[in-house]
């Protein structure tokens, strides 16, 4: 029997989902076949956000960055801007270095109650550099302060779409119409329609129940390319994003009666069709986990693969395990990025996973992460304290070091990071530089 | 009530611990520590296979390696040979470390599941380095260089754990622990808290704290019959219950693996150490008489016992409340899985880490308690669910115990990691708690449970790469080929360190 992959959907999911069926599991699928449907969604972001984890997706779709900037308009991120009461700058990578395997922030508390502490964001060179809106690729020497942060980058989202729509059919994924789908048995069905799925959908009780995107505005490109910034509006959430051009602002409805309905898929995978991004999940997405949790479906799909001579009922068991598991810490994750535009440190949550580990954080600073996270234990620990969560209690074991030495240590490199970044080009500087680049040399990046 | 002073009951292996985490991670508070043993009581004086977690937590205390595996007469350990569990005859070794090449595109076992289908491969043993040199008696330290095949294993020691407890005992009393002998006869508690307030010693001293730390091992004297700590039985799961320990003197060359030999009622433990050979038959008084199991042990000795048997007796099982008001149980008063994967020592360590973490400032604060309730069980499901695993996925009917445990229910979340493996070669992972993919592996392919299917990217790999991961055992034999035997490493890393006392 020959091996049909239907993809469903005319979004850049499906383009993306389709070039990573033939270029991961190529010799896997005879034919790879995607398939608007009259269900997908019909407006696509003008902006998306790749979060620093999907270089790897990236790279695994045969996407380097010379074809991102070429193609996609894309800019190097470092992190989001959240405008409350205070602004912090969450940042891709470290905040402040550990002490004796004791990370960071509990120095951090140590100083603040003697009121010698910076804002916990001054002690990320991430942070720093995205503030001051400069760009550098990180150093591959983990002894240099350069090191210590991550990027990723924020696209186009027509380009983007396009971009990944021309490799996906150079790479051999075929288009069809709809009725083609009902004439051929697929062997996997991948809905990537961005549209709720059938079936039963689940709820999380601390994100809002419905939202609505009310308006994306595309304007000549100014402000902060490095980073995206967040703020609260009187009914909702407003989203500034930096491709090259133009710079997007999206305001995102977050009051009843939204026209998405926020939740995840009870079952993501039932007989052979399996529902991937948005037709799986949809949540507000301040950070816009969307390529995040694409990226992790998919690398899950494929090490669960039907076998031949194996129920499909098992794989798809373990698939709908984790992939919920997934979605739900990535809903935490959101419902805590939510809270940190509100009135701070006040919140209580429902929903058991997230209200234990703001109990633990608040308690005495711990991290606590459950299987299957896409955040890290660092990404947790910066996005509690930008939300104005501050351990009552540090951790004992960075009791025992004298305060006079922290406060000197963490003195000292808070001004190699200022003193770091100041050396670098800002980022459009970079950029020009890089393309100038490419355009000589189409390999040199 | 601020704690200041801690008191840990009991100076077996756990109170030694107990004693040197602490006082050497929170030393600088300012805390006051004393431990109170009693040379009466004695320990359980058993214990002696070890995890590559332990070498961390010496290395947090800063202990020098060459001399303390010289004091506790240690020889390295690259893992368990299991022999006769999934039929009489098998054998495979469960290593500290990987199969296949350093670096995988997908788990090694499904390419592995393919050349062998095909009739290209073996063994999966001979893909593995921890595996061969375990077999060929040979022993190198790790490298750290991720491309270097021998990066792909840890080790750990085999050694005299009543000589590391004194070792860590020195460690503690110069660290500013105060040892006080005595029995404890009695706890004070405090009528309205119902915290613990003191103990009073069969001297007539009274030994006050704010934390108690419970290391009385079986007895459970503060956690269990103080505190009312409930014990959460798992005996219809693990139904051995009983222990026979002896040593006896070297015979042949000492390896770096220890031996778990299943028998009609359970298992007997082979453990060589430098000067002796340690010994022990675990089994369930339900199928077995302990003379029947002594005679099995004592007729199985390679070389003449050292002292008399041991037998000793206990219930696998945990609190899932270790920690109660201000009473923290750590070791064997906290719970006890069968040494089988030699979990002990490591579950002692963990108990000590969280404790440090959240040891209380201030008072003793409610959700500290919940938090370590909560990581301490969750290591001892996982640990359990493993232990499980080596006595369902068998063959053997040959006596009323293994038709028992062949047959029996088990726990909902092993019964899926099973039914995930036999189908489709899927390892169940998780991120926090013991043994990760590589020891599934060995347990459920060293015990016959050969998956149905595979990952189909496994059929889809290309002939090039193929040929490559085929190479692989030959270029194993040729990584060892040069390496020492296990013997003379353990000699020329200890020689000029101090010896144990006599
Ligand atoms: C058969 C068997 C084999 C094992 N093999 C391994 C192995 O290979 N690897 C591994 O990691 N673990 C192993 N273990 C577990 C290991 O032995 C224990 O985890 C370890 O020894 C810790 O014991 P403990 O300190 O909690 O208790 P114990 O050694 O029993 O110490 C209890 C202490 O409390 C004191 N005490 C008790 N009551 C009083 C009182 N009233 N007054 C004063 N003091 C008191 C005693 O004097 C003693 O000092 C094995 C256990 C058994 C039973």
């Amino acid at each position: 029997m020959s091996r049909t992959v239907f993809i469903l959907g005319d979004t850049v999911e499906a383009w993306a989902t389709g070039l990573y069926v033939r270029r991961v599991l190529d010799k896997l699928v005879d034919n790879v076949v995607i398939a608007p449907s009259a269900e997908h969604r019909t407006s696509e972001p003008s902006a998306l956000v790749a979060p620093p984890q999907t270089k790897r997706f990236f790279s695994s779709l045969g996407l380097t960055e010379e074809i991102l900037f070429r193609e996609a308009g894309a800019s190097f991120l470092l992190g989001a801007e959240i405008r409350a009461q205070e602004t912090f700058t969450l940042a891709y990578g470290q905040y402040g270095v550990p002490a004796n395997s004791v990370p960071f922030h509990h120095f951090w508390m140590r100083m603040m109650d003697v009121d010698a502490a910076a804002p916990f964001d001054h002690y990320s060179f991430g942070a720093e550099l995205a503030r001051s809106g400069r760009f550098v690729h990180p150093s591959p020497d983990p002894k240099r302060i350069e090191s210590s942060f991550d990027y990723g980058y924020t696209l186009e989202g027509t380009a983007f779409g396009a971009c990944l729509r021309a490799q996906a059919l150079s790479a051999g994924v075929m288009q069809a119409s709809a009725q083609d789908i009902e004439e051929v048995s697929p062997w996997l069905v991948l809905d990537c329609t961005g549209r709720e799925s059938r079936g039963n959908w689940v709820s999380w009780p601390d994100l809002p129940e419905s939202f609505s995107v009310d308006e994306e505005v595309s304007e000549e490109p100014s402000g902060n390319l490095s980073v995206y910034t967040v703020q609260r509006l009187a009914d909702g959430v407003s989203i500034c994003l930096h491709p090259r051009k133009p710079t997007v602002t999206r305001r995102l409805g977050i009051s009843a009666g939204g026209e998405c309905r926020t939740g995840r898929s009870e079952a993501p995978w039932r007989g052979n069709a399996v529902s991937l991004g948005g037709s799986a999940c949809q949540l507000p997405g301040l950070h816009s986990p969307q390529f995040l949790l694409l990226h992790a479906q998919l690398d899950l799909l494929a090490s669960l693969l039907p076998a031949e001579n194996v129920a499909v009922d098992v794989v798809a068991a373990e698939y709908n395990r984790r992939a919920t598991r997934m979605m739900d810490n990535v809903a935490d994750f959101d419902a805590l990025a939510l809270t940190s535009l509100k009135k701070a440190g006040l919140w209580r949550y429902s929903a058991p996973s997230l209200a234990r580990k703001a109990e633990q954080f608040v308690s005495r600073g711990r991290p606590v992460t459950y299987d299957d996270e896409l955040y890290s234990e660092q990404d947790w620990i910066a996005a509690f304290i930008g939300a104005g969560f501050l351990p009552e209690r540090v951790s004992p074991l960075a009791l025992a070091a004298p305060l006079e030495a922290v406060e000197r240590n963490y003195e000292g490199l808070r001004r190699a990071i200022v003193q770091a970044a100041s050396r670098l080009p800002d980022q459009q500087q970079y950029l020009d530089h890089l393309l100038s680049i490419q355009q000589g040399a189409p390999n040199a990046v | 009530m601020q704690v200041r002073r801690i008191v840990i009951a009991g100076g077996g292996t756990a109170g030694w611990m107990t004693a040197a985490g602490l006082s050497k991670l929170l030393g600088p508070l300012g805390l006051d520590i004393c431990l109170v043993e009693s040379e009466q009581i004695g320990t359980v004086g058993v214990g002696e296979a070890t995890l590559p977690h332990m070498r961390f937590f010496n290395r947090t205390l800063g202990l020098d390696e060459r001399e303390l595996m010289a004091f506790t007469n240690a020889t390295f350990k690259l893992g368990i040979e299991f022999r006769d569990w999934a039929r009489i005859g098998d054998s495979y070794v469960h290593p500290f470390g990987d199969y296949g090449p350093a670096d995988q595109e997908i788990p090694f076992h499904h390419v592995w599941h393919r050349l062998h289908a095909e009739g290209r491969a073996g063994r999966i043993d001979d893909f593995s380095l921890p595996v061969r040199m375990s077999e060929r008696g040979k022993f190198d330290f790790p490298s750290t260089d991720p491309d270097n095949l021998l990066s792909t294993f840890s080790y750990a020691y085999q050694l005299d754990a009543s000589l590391y407890a004194k070792y860590l005992r020195r460690f503690s009393e110069a660290n500013g622990v105060r040892r006080i002998e005595g029995r404890i006869m009695s706890v004070e508690r405090n009528g309205d808290s119902g915290d613990i307030r003191a103990l009073a010693l069969e001297s007539g001293e009274r030994l006050e704290g704010e934390l108690f730390i419970d290391c009385t091992g079986f007895r459970a004297m503060l956690i269990g019959k103080e505190m009312g700590a409930e014990f959460d039985d798992w005996s219809n799961w693990l139904p051995c219950d009983r222990a026979i320990a002896v040593a006896c003197e070297m015979a042949g060359e000492s390896v770096a693996y220890t031996r778990a030999t299943a028998r009609p009622a359970g298992w007997q433990w082979r453990i060589p150490l430098q000067h002796r050979t340690g010994n022990g038959h675990v089994y369930s008084s339900d199928c077995m008489s302990d003379d029947e199991a002594a005679d099995i042990l004592l007729g199985s000795l390679e070389a003449k016992a050292l002292g008399d048997p041991k037998f000793l007796r206990f219930k696998a099982g945990m609190r899932p409340k270790q920690w109660v008001g201000n009473c923290v149980s750590i070791g064997l008063s906290s719970g006890f899985l069968e040494p089988l994967e030699s979990t002990s020592i490591y579950l002692i360590q963990a108990g000590i880490t969280a404790l440090a973490e959240l040891m209380p400032s201030g008072g003793v604060d409610t959700r500290d308690i919940e938090e370590f309730n909560r990581v301490m069980q969750l290591e001892y499901d996982r640990i359990r669910d493993f232990l499980i695993l080596h006595y369902h996925v068998t063959e053997r009917d040959d006596s009323d115990f293994w038709n028992y445990v062949r047959t029996m229910s088990i726990p909902d979340s092993l019964r899926e990691k099973i039914e995930l493996f036999r189908s489709r070669g899927v390892v169940q992972e998780y991120k926090d708690g013991l043994f990760l993919h590589p020891s599934w592996v060995a347990v459920y392919l060293g015990q016959r449970v050969m998956p149905q299917g595979r990952d189909p990217r496994a059929d889809a790999m290309d002939e090039a790469r193929l040929n490559e991961m085929l190479d692989l055992p030959a270029q194993i034999e040729r990584k060892l080929d040069p390496c020492a035997a296990h013997e003379d490493a353990v000699k020329s890393y200890c020689k000029p360190r101090m010896a144990a006392p006599s």
